[in-house]
């Protein structure tokens, strides 16, 4: 629809920064691969450096929804979001399409990440491939699922602030859901179950069905919601 | 055409229009059949507002001195000229009468009043 | 040629209650196609909120909005490809160029004007190439009346659209308008607190005070309706309760804003009687409404 697309298209554009300070964050995993491949070298530790790879673009990536809504938060109640021609649900579908592309962004930088930490730390790109199914994936699904629980709490709270909390908020209660499920669980059992389960995803023929089932559910949950959410704000 | 509009004389604005457009057609500075401005064009170069324009261009035409035809403009009616001595003559007539009112009841001969209107008529050059 | 509906707007019994207790009540008034009404009032009288109600930024309590003859809230995608907006303070990304807010702005409308842009851009002296928060308020505000007349708009609200501009810049305005509507296809609602811009131009006003419909109108019929009357104070006393609007007295006198058909009240003699203007109306119609607080 092309109301949607007008959306997506002012997200987009305010997003797209013009000016050269803006690439800046988006340099630093890059940098990080650098770093990191550099003390691989010496130490050896490729597996922990990939983590911290991996974690610095999904770091860097949340600025981009972010930046989406920060821009109507500060523009005085999201004026122009009442000028264009395009009506509340409308927009707030536009800018869920906005994180395929983001998704792929982020799957895009982590595979170059990736492959410069390789170059520096071991001068080919050996073990990339299995990294990047690993890593790539992984991040890429989990960066969809922090956005799809953020989305509705940003509609419903329009504020920078709030929004903050609400991300602090997200790591708290992951945090306490594994603290208690370890609790309640004994670790056995959970380690086995993290195994079978990693194990299971690293196929494949598993894997890919189940996240993007996983994120199609969420979407199914969180799209609707921030409808109403947005529906009901009065600027 | 010679429109000057003032902002303070106390004449509503759409009143100075219709007075400076009569006259323009009687002293024939408006020809038959010549448009007067376009509505919007004369409200934007005089900065007032399209109606008060509108409103005054309306009593014109309903007065019969302009037409008003849809989609062309507004029009000098050929008869304009004409139908403005006819007030112009009802006017005098009027003003005659009460002057003749006037100077019998003051005992004022006719003669006198003719030398009167004589000399104001030679002196309005 | 598409043909214009005859009202270019149509608010009928517009409502909204806040919680904070303020209420726009029943507001009703049409602008007909082709003309430029002034929406008037004090701070906080309540055109900000008519503004947002008309592009659907808050919920309506009741009413009805049309614009353009298509309604505001079930057409409103079609209704804001045909409106064009301008606010006190630029909407855009301040990062954004000139340059950059046109394939933005090109982007959001099915119709697109760029030599019509580009000319207004020459006209109005803007550079492509600067930044949104490198232009001065004018100039914002300019950047954003460019936008809105480039996307064959036939309704331009104009939020306050001159408060912190200066008399020859708030002029520039009143002349760009007049020559907006000078094809009669384009209509314009004009909301400000700066009324001596509308002296000039306005068509009609539509005056709201205390989230009330005071008047909607032609201008001349508004100031037409009202005469200042200018007296001694012996005289006040010896009035009836209704005779004037508003009275503002002071040591030597008082000015009095009073209906034109109540004038014979007052004995002739002891009077003197002056046009009013719309600053006098709304001045005298909230005495003692000051947003300054009581004085």
């Amino acid at each position: 629809m092309r109301a949607v697309l007008v959306s997506f298209r002012l997200d987009m554009a305010r997003i797209t920064v013009s000016s050269a300070s803006g690439f800046v964050p988006f340099l630093l995993p890059l940098l990080f691969a650098v770093i990191f491949g550099l003390a691989g070298r010496t130490s050896g530790a490729a597996d922990f450096a990939t983590g911290g790879v991996v974690g610095s673009v999904f770091g860097v990536g949340t600025i981009l929804p972010i930046s989406a809504f920060s821009y109507e938060w500060l523009e005085q109640h999201g004026r122009m979001n009442g000028i264009i021609p395009a009506d509340r649900t409308h927009q707030v579908i536009g800018r869920y399409l906005t994180l395929p592309v983001f998704a792929a962004i982020i799957i895009a930088e982590t595979t170059l990440a990736l492959a410069i930490l390789h170059l520096t730390a071991h001068g080919n790109l050996n073990g990339l491939a299995q990294a990047l199914t690993t890593s790539v994936l992984g991040s890429t699904w989990s960066f969809m699922v922090f956005e799809l629980v953020l989305f509705p709490l940003f509609y419903r709270w329009n504020d920078m602030r709030k929004a903050l909390l609400c991300v602090a908020a997200f790591f708290v209660g992951v945090a306490v859901l594994v603290t208690v499920t370890l609790y309640l669980v004994p670790e056995d059992a959970f380690n086995a179950f993290g195994d079978a389960v990693a194990q299971a995803m690293a196929n494949p023929a598993v894997g890919i069905p189940a996240g993007l089932g996983v994120l199609v559910v969420m979407t199914a949950v969180s799209l609707p919601v921030s409808i109403v959410c947005r529906r009901r704000k009065e600027f | 055409m010679k429109l000057i509009i003032s902002s303070v004389s106390g004449e509503p604005i759409y009143e100075q229009i219709k007075d400076q457009i009569r006259a323009a057609v009687l002293s024939g500075e408006l020809a038959a059949g010549e448009a007067l401005p376009s509505l919007r064009k004369l409200a934007k170069e005089l900065r007032i507002s399209v109606l008060t324009v509108t409103r005054a261009y309306n009593e014109l035409a309903d007065e019969g001195i302009v037409e008003n035809i849809q989609g062309k403009g507004t029009f000098v009616m050929s008869q304009g000229t004409e139908l403005m001595k006819r007030r112009a003559r009802t006017r005098i007539q009027r003003i005659f009468d009460e002057t003749c009112t006037a100077a019998k009841a003051a005992d004022i001969p006719l003669l006198d009043l003719m030398a009167m209107l004589e000399a104001s008529y030679k002196d309005q050059s | 040629m598409t043909t214009t509906p005859p009202m270019a707007l149509s608010v009928t019994g517009a409502t909204k209650h806040y919680d904070s207790g303020f209420t726009l009540e029943d507001v009703t008034f049409d602008l007909p196609a082709g003309y430029i009404m002034g929406l008037i009032g004090p701070n906080g009288a309540g055109k900000s909120t008519l503004i947002k109600l008309i592009l659907n930024m808050i919920r309506r309590d009741a009413g009805q909005i049309q614009v353009l003859g298509l309604d505001a809230i079930a057409d409103e995608e079609a209704v804001k490809e045909q409106l064009g907006v301008v606010f006190d303070t630029s909407y855009f990304v301040d990062t954004w160029s000139v340059d950059k807010v046109e394939r933005v702005m090109r982007g959001m409308y099915r119709t697109w004007r760029h030599e019509a842009f580009d000319g207004h851009l020459r006209r109005f002296g803007l550079d492509r190439g600067k930044k949104v928060k490198e232009l001065s308020r004018g100039m914002q505000m300019k950047l954003m009346l460019a936008v809105a007349l480039s996307h064959d708009a036939r309704l331009l609200i104009l939020d306050e659209p001159t408060s912190g501009l200066d008399v020859l810049a708030r002029d520039e305005l009143m002349d760009i308008l007049a020559a907006t509507i000078e094809d009669g296809e384009r209509s314009i609602l004009f909301s400000t607190h700066i009324t001596a811009d509308l002296e000039r131009a306005a068509d009609f006003i539509t005056y709201i005070t205390r989230g009330e419909l005071y008047f909607t109108g032609p201008k001349d019929e508004f100031e037409d309706s009202f005469r200042i009357v200018k007296a001694g104070l012996d005289l006040l006393d010896r009035l009836p309760a209704k005779a004037c609007v508003g009275v503002h007295h002071y040591s030597t006198g008082f000015d009095a804003l009073v209906r034109s058909e109540n004038l014979p009240i007052f004995p002739a003699d002891q009077i003197v009687v002056e046009p009013a203007s719309i600053d006098d109306i709304i001045r005298l119609t909230n005495v003692g409404q000051s947003s300054l607080g009581e004085v």
